[in-house]
């Protein structure tokens, strides 16, 4: 109940602020959407970060790290870092730039003039939707599964159907999916862009908080950080897979298991390399079986993992965080930008962020291979190694907070996105931009935002069994295959129309293509372990530059509206 | 703007550290080698990023967006691209 309580508590203040940042909403369209550019470098920086990192960033990076290890932090964040910077620098503050003195809202408006093309944005409208959805999805049905086992017990009487017989009494996914699109609608719809940025640099403070809180309980249960690095599981001399330690929770210590508990085996123990190695700490491939129970059966069942990272994995994963420079809500960010100055703190301490949030969360799940179940699913990692070393209600409370917090941060932006492109990009487009006021676009793009986030429920309730993180990974894949359309934008004078829609047209089929092979969002690689979308970007970026070598050049007034200056 | 690619370049070949793979040796603080490198490498993103800032700011980009129309060629929105187009 009082996880309950506090996970209230967090709500009510978000929609405080929401109303708070609505007394300092102007009336106008600009204001809703971009917050007429009046956004300072702080407010910036945390409102970028907490749009780009969703619940993966603490749940999914502890998840990710139970399975494979220590390498998650080089596969997802720190490669993050160094793109993402990259892109603010060279791609963020030209679009800024291009946005402020040509006055677009939406990266539609910008493709459709920078490739002098209608039917572009006609183009890219529903593949962008189409991407944003299931990004929104994942917030939906991850707040969902966050917060029904938490709360179990707290309505016993009135939640009888749990999703597991073990949450019985907790809140169930279709009202905490309903009660967080509720609060994130309040204050998008009341606040715009302004109030969205206002509520996620509050949340990006409380999910980086609670991440560092979680992570010092930790250690202290475990006995500090040296005693820590020696839990995750061992690789015995036959080729066992061991947890040379145990918790208990009622003496509050770290036990060593004598003899050691057997948890699984190495498939090939061919490499004798592997005696006495914790593969957790590693990042050399390992096959390992493990068993673990079916709910339905009861029976132990046994399955196979992959520990480390397969080193082609590694280089083409590279190719993901290039997804940034396309996310329409992010576009949406970098325009509520006050000037490009703000846009310097970003650059320098977005990786810093990165590196605060998911260090912490790696080692925690790292250490957790050695203490839970290896058949335990890995969203619900870090709740679990909580609930194991700390037990405290106040405390899992705080980190469900921090996860919403997370999850709301990015939700909010992508809501207000699309408000934003449909209000802009197809009816206002359609119309004519002076066919309706400055109060009638408003009152436009509250309505589609009102609808899509009924849609994205309803959607999000039919799909709560889906595998969200998984789900993440093709979303980000789509949009890194639309990268060199916009890098081309910008930097090559000579990308033309039919280059453009060329790319589009390669980035989507191979999409697609891939989609389907994954069993439609299940993890996927190619050959040896190549990541799709590095696969998609090579085809589009070729279809980008072969087609705009062979037509038509753009005409001189858009090179030199584009590229004004000489660098 | 070219040192700021060459050290992009750097750091996107230092990322892939094979020489790293196969250790698991905790070094301080209870990380292993591969993550503490990691670690650091996030830290020399940050360092390039500051660099560029300082070093390589893009002023003609942050001017153009702050002149008025008609001090830059090309001007305005036509507006000429739209939907009943």
């Amino acid at each position: 109940m009082n996880v309950l309580l506090i996970i209230l508590l967090y709500l009510l203040v978000l929609l405080a602020l929401g109303w708070g940042s609505s007394r300092l909403f102007r009336g106008t369209s600009k204001d809703f959407f971009v917050a007429s550019h009046s956004i300072g470098p702080f407010l910036l920086l945390m409102s970028v970060f907490g749009t780009t990192m969703t619940a993966f960033a603490l749940v999914g990076s502890t998840g990710k790290s139970f399975e494979r290890g220590i390498g998650t932090y080089g596969l997802m964040a720190s490669i993050s870092g160094l793109v993402h910077m990259a892109i603010f620098f060279l791609v963020g503050i030209r679009l800024w730039s291009l946005g402020k003195r040509h006055g677009y809202l939406t990266q539609i408006q910008f493709f459709r003039e920078r490739f002098e093309s209608s039917g572009i944005g006609y183009l890219l409208f529903p593949i962008l939707v189409l991407l944003v959805v299931p990004y929104l999805l994942i917030g939906i049905i991850g707040a969902g599964k966050v917060i029904e086992p938490v709360t179990a017990g707290a309505f016993p009487s009135l939640f009888v159907n749990p999703t597991i017989a073990a949450w019985t009494g907790g809140v169930p996914p279709w009202l905490s999916g309903l009660v967080i699109c509720l609060v994130v609608l309040t204050y998008v719809f009341i606040g715009g862009s302004r109030g969205a940025a206002i509520a996620n640099a509050f949340q990006t403070l409380v999910f980086m908080g609670m991440g560092m809180v979680a992570f010092y309980f930790v250690v202290q249960s475990l006995g500090g950080l040296e005693q820590a690095g020696k839990v995750p599981l061992r690789i015995n001399e036959k080729g066992d897979v061991v947890q040379d330690y145990r918790y208990e929770p009622e003496a509050g210590e770290l036990l060593a298991n004598v003899p050691p508990k057997i948890i699984g085996k190495v498939t090939d123990f061919s490499n004798s390399n592997l005696t006495d190695t914790h593969p957790h700490l590693a990042r050399e491939a390992v096959q390992v079986e493990f068993k673990k129970k079916n709910p339905k059966t009861k029976e132990l069942e046994p399955f196979e993992r992959e520990i480390g990272i397969p080193f082609i994995t590694f280089v083409t994963y590279l190719f993901i965080p290039l997804s940034v420079g396309m996310f329409p809500h992010l576009f949406q960010h970098w325009l509520t930008a006050k000037n490009a100055r703000a846009f310097k703190l970003t650059v320098i301490a977005h990786p810093l962020c990165i590196m605060i949030v998911w260090v912490p969360c790696v080692l925690i799940g790292s250490w957790a291979s050695g203490l839970l179940p290896p058949g335990i699913p890995p969203p619900a990692v870090l709740s679990a190694m909580l609930d194991l070393l700390v037990g405290d209600p106040l405390l899992t409370g705080l980190l469900t907070a921090g996860v919403l917090a997370a999850i709301m941060s990015s939700l909010d932006s992508q809501f207000l996105c699309l408000g934003t492109v449909f209000t802009n990009d197809i009816v206002v487009y359609r119309a004519g931009k002076d066919a309706h006021s400055d109060q009638k676009k408003l009152q436009i793009a509250r309505t589609f935002i009102v609808v899509i986030v009924a849609a994205t429920y309803l959607l999000a309730m039919a799909l709560k069994n889906a595998n969200v993180f998984d789900l993440a990974i093709w979303c980000f894949s789509g949009f890194a295959a639309l990268f060199p359309l916009v890098f081309a934008a910008l930097y090559w004078r000579r990308a033309t129309r039919a280059g453009a829609i060329a790319s589009i047209v390669a980035a989507l089929i191979s999409w697609a293509y891939f989609f389907h092979k994954s069993g439609y969002g299940g993890e996927y690689f190619v050959g040896p372990g190549i990541v799709p979308a590095a696969i998609c970007f090579f085809l589009s970026a070729v279809s980008m530059v072969l087609v705009s070598l062979i037509t038509k050049p753009p005409t001189q007034s858009t090179i030199d509206r584009f590229f004004p200056t000489r660098s | 703007m070219k040192v700021f690619w060459i050290v992009f370049l750097v750091l996107l070949f230092l990322h892939q550290d094979f020489w790293n793979w196969a250790s698991e040796e905790v070094i301080a603080l209870g990380m292993p080698r591969g993550l503490l490198y990691h670690a650091f490498f996030s830290l020399a993103c940050s360092c390039l990023g500051a660099w560029a800032v300082f070093r390589a700011w893009p002023e003609e980009w942050e001017q153009y967006a702050e002149q008025s129309p008609e001090d830059v060629e090309g001007g305005e929105p036509s507006g000429s691209m739209s939907g009943s187009e």
